[in-house]
């Protein structure tokens, strides 16, 4: 788990971006910071001149504020792979299609370290060599941002020890 | 003309923040009188695999799917327009988030409230 100084250090050598809220009156009881590949990626996207490239980028950042704003959390929006021994998570923005996956691992409870983005068209299937080459690029993205190891709930991975309020695995709703 | 940016991002704000509101309301109804999405499903004629495909994200909702799940449980939205401006700057952060003036040694916690959110600081007004 990194200390608060370390991620301090990191934002302050321009190693992460911290996001902030679309909302500027919103709260921030999360945190997600952003690797530089990861904030390359939304300041191009935004500025593209198409419309619709634009809306999904724009999804993209509402995904990302929800979860800083301390939205409610399920593994539809933010989703530890397999094996979860490795710490790699994905944010999903599933529309405008194509769908896009953020990668990331969980520096300290309540705070999230995004390295890169995909379209997840581009990932193939699950175990897919495509899908194992971006969880190999998020642990190089983490490792060129200087970060130690990431936060583990290891061995249990309960999924609110990673985001400790209004998340919870599943939809509380039975079947 | 080209959709401003801004407007899309909260355009999908406003989405999440719609979404979250239904769920938590679904999620109070399952807890305290137990309807399943089965039961949801029955009460507006949809298939079950549409409600979970609608609890999933609000990717894809119109205000009808707003309308429908509510009146699964016999509830309907309320509404009220707010000006940004009318905003209050909320004061809840977590302590990596915090850039107020002082250092981190400053911020004001409320061991109360927010207990059971460890790392969470709450800054007096």
């Amino acid at each position: 788990m990194l200390t608060f100084d370390e991620i301090k250090r990191a934002i302050k050598s321009g190693k992460l971006t911290r996001a902030t809220p679309i909302a500027p009156w919103a709260g921030e009881p999360r945190v997600f910071l952003m690797c530089n590949p990861l904030c390359e990626a939304i300041q191009s996207g935004k500025a593209s001149e198409s419309s619709k490239e634009r809306q999904k980028w724009a999804a993209l950042e509402a995904a990302i504020s929800h979860f800083i704003e301390g939205g409610k959390i399920t593994e539809d929006q933010i989703k530890q792979l397999l094996p979860q021994k490795y710490e790699h998570w994905e944010l999903r923005s599933p529309r405008p299609r194509p769908s896009m996956r953020v990668f990331g691992r969980f520096a300290r409870p309540d705070v999230f370290v995004g390295t890169h983005v995909k379209l997840r068209s581009e990932l193939g299937g699950m175990w897919s060599s495509e899908f194992e080459h971006e969880k190999l690029v998020c642990e190089q993205y983490w490792e060129e941002a200087e970060l130690s190891k990431p936060f583990t709930d290891s061995p249990g991975f309960r999924y609110e020890k990673y985001i400790t309020y209004n998340a919870s695995k599943k939809v509380r709703i039975k079947p | 003309m080209s959709y401003e940016y801004e407007a899309a991002l909260f355009a999908e704000r406003n989405k999440n923040r719609v979404f979250e509101t239904v769920l938590e309301a679904l999620e109070a109804a399952a807890a305290k009188d137990g309807i399943t999405k089965k039961q949801l499903a029955e009460k507006i004629g949809r298939k079950p695999s549409q409600i979970s495909r609608w609890l999933s994200g609000p990717s894809n909702w119109t205000l009808d799917t707003v309308s429908d799940l509510l009146y699964a449980i016999e509830a309907e939205m309320d509404y009220e327009v707010v000006h940004h401006v009318d905003r209050n700057k909320s004061n809840v952060f977590h302590a990596v988030a915090y850039s107020g003036p002082g250092t981190a040694e400053t911020v004001v916690t409320d061991s109360g409230s927010n207990a059971f959110i460890p790392e969470l600081k709450k800054v007096s007004k």
